[in-house]
């Protein structure tokens, strides 16, 4: 016979029976009813601890409990709306920043590539074997690509790709997208499916669509496959749309469109490219054979790489094969950045799980009697343990679906935080299942960690002292060092957070201090201008007619343009190959400058001049290139061949950092820029004043310069400066935002400690006002007891900072734990919200009238 | 009342519920009642603690209950001894008889003695 659950109305009537019969049984032996009645209770025992018991046999699970627990719980909520409410904002403040973070780390670096078995995916790239290399690593160029596709073994297919923008027209709208130019078999060798559509087709140019591009600017037709696209004035035929999961393979930009190497170098008329094995512009994965361990492949890879520098000594000569595995190591890389995000996240959730503990711990002392009583009526303590938790979890859940709103608010913000780049990001954030996950066990944590405490604390049998009212004293010594030592840890963990925030701001600031070569300072606003047609195409420009027309806008000073410009954040730039006669070739970087564009940068001239218009035979070089060409430093006047043609150096200009801030000085050369062209250009405007106020007339004057042309990226030229600082900027921003967070959170415990300190020490306090002690006095001891606990997770705070900044600068060259500022800095706000905090509860004082306290004695 | 009340061991009360339906089936009042009587009132009961002991019993297959009407005609659940209850009885007494056998051998020697 299988068991079946009985009702608790079953129970009842079968105790109700029990007892009617005894009460019978005694009428019976002569009693009186009322007395029979007595007894039978008296002899059946705690009828709530029988149910209760009997209960407990049927098993944890019954439903009927636990819903009566959590509409219990609700009902306990509402009879104190305030505390419950301080409770759940506290914990959404710390869940919101988690799940925000959590969901861009998860976009970014968990999501694995959508791609079949990425464990067999390796790179193939070259390794600079001189010491003297620019780069110790260098991509493969494209007739390189198609030497190792015709002879390695190992691999069951390799692809080729790089990274472009391009102009796409549509319904008379252009918009600059990012195009993925790859290897036609790329979505083979990925072993990636296309949702819809045969993928890219031989007989026409062809190309595939992403599905955000798709959804995002094609509004999802089922009817795209076969229609045409125009992209940089050329016609297209959409012949596929990739997976929806499939956002290309970089990490960070996803490509709004593929498009095969050839049909690109066609239309664009790159023919250098197929044969150049000089330009190191893409990147090749291949596919491991089954069978074939990666250290045959690689050895493999080195054979072939070898037989290339026999082939072609003048490019291959000095480079070795190199075979690695960039999923693996992207796993990797994004687990770590991942598991130090949820670390820091995790001291801001300890910080409110101890807030939500101290208020808990609060409700526990008011409930003392309510818990007396249940427990005189037989309520067990598992019960009522029970009965906390199942608040603690709603608390935590009501938190979490507040917490998982403002994310979702924060996460919808994020992609206007990022700095304006060349080509337009679509970053699409959704919570997917990890973030669920994530969510959901960040309930289970903080429900437990700040439940348990409270719960058995406010479960402890403690009848005599719980059913006396007044007597609020004896549980409050029990309570008070528990809450006094979480806002110690809570101090001690703004305290972290706050001095980390100082430290990585120092960096910064230090980061601010390297001579970047120019002025960022200067008055200039600047934007870069995309020639095209109206259908998109290439339309070159007169660069010297968009200056005439910028020179025209009120208050411009000065007009320049350049193909280049440093911290554009677009790479290298040009290369050249120089030439010196007795010495190796070798490749030195540098780009194409329009006149006076570095002058206007505020680049100092360190000998000779700046490019003039009429300087078509003419180079500027850097001061470390100056050295290489002559270390005597005369470097003015000499002739030097690049890229073949003899040119001549009219000016010395001083070391400029190109890509980062953080770039080495490197031999660097700049030639002018032609005045026709139909490349990106970015203009450069010195003005009178405000630059802010000119960015705007800049970027409407280059729209009308060319009807069709794109404007992109106009700012300042501090803006630019400070966009190339966006990491190190967002993460002080982060540690602040961190730092003030859980601080804001300490301040409302540290508030609701001492108003309990106050609040037990009150009879105290009225006694000795009554006795003639000045307010002033008092108000200091409730003040002093405040800040107490706050110096003392200062100082906690810093004792486990410390440890961590100097394991960190062991790490980090140019961060440094022995910082002034950020010790003042961080300690000054502790105690000041302290103080703050402890001041509220301390004032009441003044309010205490001793005679209505003693007479309540 | 001049017989000392002792307190159950843990685990007896089962064995003596089990022991009471061995004569047929009967409700809880019932049940309490007879154990009292028939330890002469050395056992007492707390009658409530009986009830989380029934629903032990039920869960484990060893007893079941049906609606039946008392002696003075009120209803009343009826417990009853199943087929696998009656083994399980067979097991305890067993187990009791060595027990209670084993404590009586470790007490018999001490008597002596105590008679000195």
């Amino acid at each position: 016979m299988r068991w079946r659950r009985p009702s608790e109305e079953e129970l009842e009537r079968d105790i109700a029976d029990h007892i009617a019969m005894e009460t019978e049984d005694n009428i019976a032996r002569g009693m009186s009813p009322a007395e029979a009645r007595y007894a039978a209770l008296r002899k059946f025992g705690n009828v709530t601890r029988v149910k209760e018991d009997t209960r407990s046999v049927w098993g944890w699970t019954a439903l009927g409990t636990w819903s009566a627990d959590v509409k219990h719980a609700l009902r306990r909520m509402r009879r104190a709306p305030g505390t419950a409410a301080l409770a759940v904002f506290s914990l959404a403040l710390a869940f919101a920043p988690n799940v925000t973070v959590f969901s861009v780390m998860d976009r970014l670096f968990l999501t694995p590539l959508p791609i079949k078995a990425p464990g067999e995916i390796f790179e193939i790239k070259f390794r600079d074997t001189r010491p003297s290399a620019t780069y110790q690593y260098l991509p493969v160029s494209y007739p390189d690509f198609q030497d190792f596709r015709r002879s390695l073994k190992s691999f069951s297919g390799l692809t080729y790709q790089f990274g472009k923008g391009a102009m796409v027209a549509l319904n008379g709208r252009r918009m600059i997208v990012t195009v993925h130019v790859v290897s036609e078999d790329c979505f083979s060798v990925l072993g990636v499916p296309m949702q819809s559509g045969p993928g890219f087709l031989k007989n026409r140019p062809s190309l595939i669509v992403s599905h955000s591009f798709w959804m995002r600017e094609l509004e999802g037709r089922p009817d795209i496959i076969g229609r045409t696209l125009l992209v940089n004035g050329q016609t297209f035929s959409v012949d596929g749309v990739a997976a929806a999961e499939f956002r290309g393979t970089d990490q960070f930009l996803a490509p709004d469109l593929w498009i095969p190497i050839e049909t690109w170098l066609q239309f664009q008329g790159e023919r250098a490219f197929r044969e150049r094995r000089d330009i190191h512009d893409g990147t090749l994965w291949a596919r491991l054979r089954p069978g074939v361990s990666p250290a045959q492949a690689a050895a493999e890879v080195e054979g072939v790489s070898r037989e290339l520098a026999q082939q072609w000594p003048a490019t291959n000569r000095y480079l070795a094969g190199y075979t690695w595995a960039p999923l693996a190591e992207r796993e990797r890389a994004g687990i770590t950045l991942t598991s130090v995000a949820v670390m820091l996240l995790g001291i801001l959730l300890a910080v409110a799980c101890a807030n939500v503990a101290g208020i808990l711990l609060a409700r526990a002392e008011e409930r003392r009697h309510e818990t007396a009583i249940r427990q005189a009526l037989g309520a067990s303590r598992a019960r009522l343990i029970r009965e906390w938790m199942v608040e603690s979890a709603l608390l935590s859940s009501l938190a979490a679906a507040l917490g998982l709103a403002g994310a979702k608010v924060l996460v919808n913000l994020l992609p206007g935080l990022l700095p304006s780049m060349m080509i337009p990001i679509h970053f699409e954030f959704s919570f997917g299942p990890r973030v669920w996950l994530y969510a959901a066990s960040l309930v289970c944590v903080s429900a437990f960690s700040f439940g348990l405490v409270p719960a058995w604390r406010g479960s402890r049998p403690d009848l005599l002292s719980g059913l006396r009212r007044d007597s609020a004293v004896s549980i409050l010594h029990v309570h008070i060092p528990i809450r006094s030592l979480l806002i110690v840890a809570q101090v001690s963990a703004a305290e972290v957070l706050l001095f980390g925030a100082g430290l990585v701001l120092d960096m910064v600031s230090t980061v601010q201090r390297i001579d970047v070569g120019f002025d960022p300072h200067r008055p200039v606003a600047m934007a870069m201008l995309v020639p095209a047609g109206e259908d998109g195409s290439p339309r070159p420009i007169d660069c010297d007619a968009v200056c005439d027309r910028l020179a025209r806008i009120p208050g411009v000073r000065r007009v320049a343009y350049s193909r280049s410009v440093p911290l554009s954040g677009s790479g290298g730039g040009n290369t050249f190959r120089l030439d010196v006669p007795g010495q190796e070739p070798r490749e030195v970087m540098g780009g194409r400058v329009g006149p006076a564009f570095f002058s206007t940068l505020g680049v100092r001239m360190l000998a000779g001049r700046d490019l003039q218009a009429a300087d078509q035979h003419a180079v500027l070089v850097n001061a470390t290139m100056a050295r290489l060409l002559d270390p005597a430093g005369n470097a003015v006047g000499r002739e030097v061949r690049l890229d073949g043609a003899i040119r001549q150096v009219v000016g010395v200009f001083q070391d400029i950092v190109w890509n980062t801030v953080y770039d080495s000085p490197r031999p660097r050369a700049f030639v002018l820029a032609s005045a026709r062209s139909g490349g990106d250009t970015t203009f450069a405007v010195e003005v009178a004043g405000n630059p802010s106020a000119y960015v705007a007339a800049l970027r409407s004057e280059l729209a009308a310069a060319q009807p069709g042309a794109a404007v992109l990226s106009s700012k300042t030229l501090w803006q630019h400066y400070q966009d190339s600082l966006f990491l190190e900027r967002t993460a002080t921003q982060l540690f602040y935002a961190l730092g003030l967070l859980a601080l804001l959170l300490t301040v409302s415990g540290l508030h609701g400690i001492t108003s309990a300190l106050f609040a037990r020490r009150s009879k105290e306090f009225a006694i000795r006002l009554a006795l003639g002690a000045a307010p002033r006095q008092i108000m200091g001891t409730v003040l002093v007891s405040g800040v107490k606990l706050a110096a003392g997770g200062l100082v906690l705070g810093l004792a486990i900072a410390f440890p961590i900044a100097l394991y960190v600068a062991s790490k980090e060259p140019g961060f440094s734990p022995w910082s002034v500022p950020a010790l003042g800095l961080s300690s000054a706000i502790v105690m000041v919200a302290a103080v703050a905090a402890a001041a509220q509860p301390a004032r009441r004082v003044l309010r205490i009238q001793p005679g209505d306290i003693v007479r309540a004695e | 009342m001049s017989t000392e009340r002792i307190e159950f061991l843990q685990g007896t009360l089962d064995m003596l519920v089990l022991r009471t339906l061995l004569l047929g089936p009967a409700h809880g009042h019932a049940i309490a009642h007879a154990i009292e009587r028939n330890s002469d009132d050395v056992l007492q009961v707390e009658q409530g603690s009986l009830y989380p002991a029934l629903h032990r019993l039920i869960r484990r297959g060893w007893i079941q209950a049906e609606e039946g009407l008392s002696e003075n005609n009120r209803r009343a659940k009826f417990y009853r001894l199943t087929a696998k209850g009656r083994k399980q009885l067979a097991i305890e007494n067993n187990r009791w008889q060595k027990f209670a056998g084993a404590i009586a051998r470790i007490m018999r020697p001490a008597e002596p003695e105590a008679d000195l």
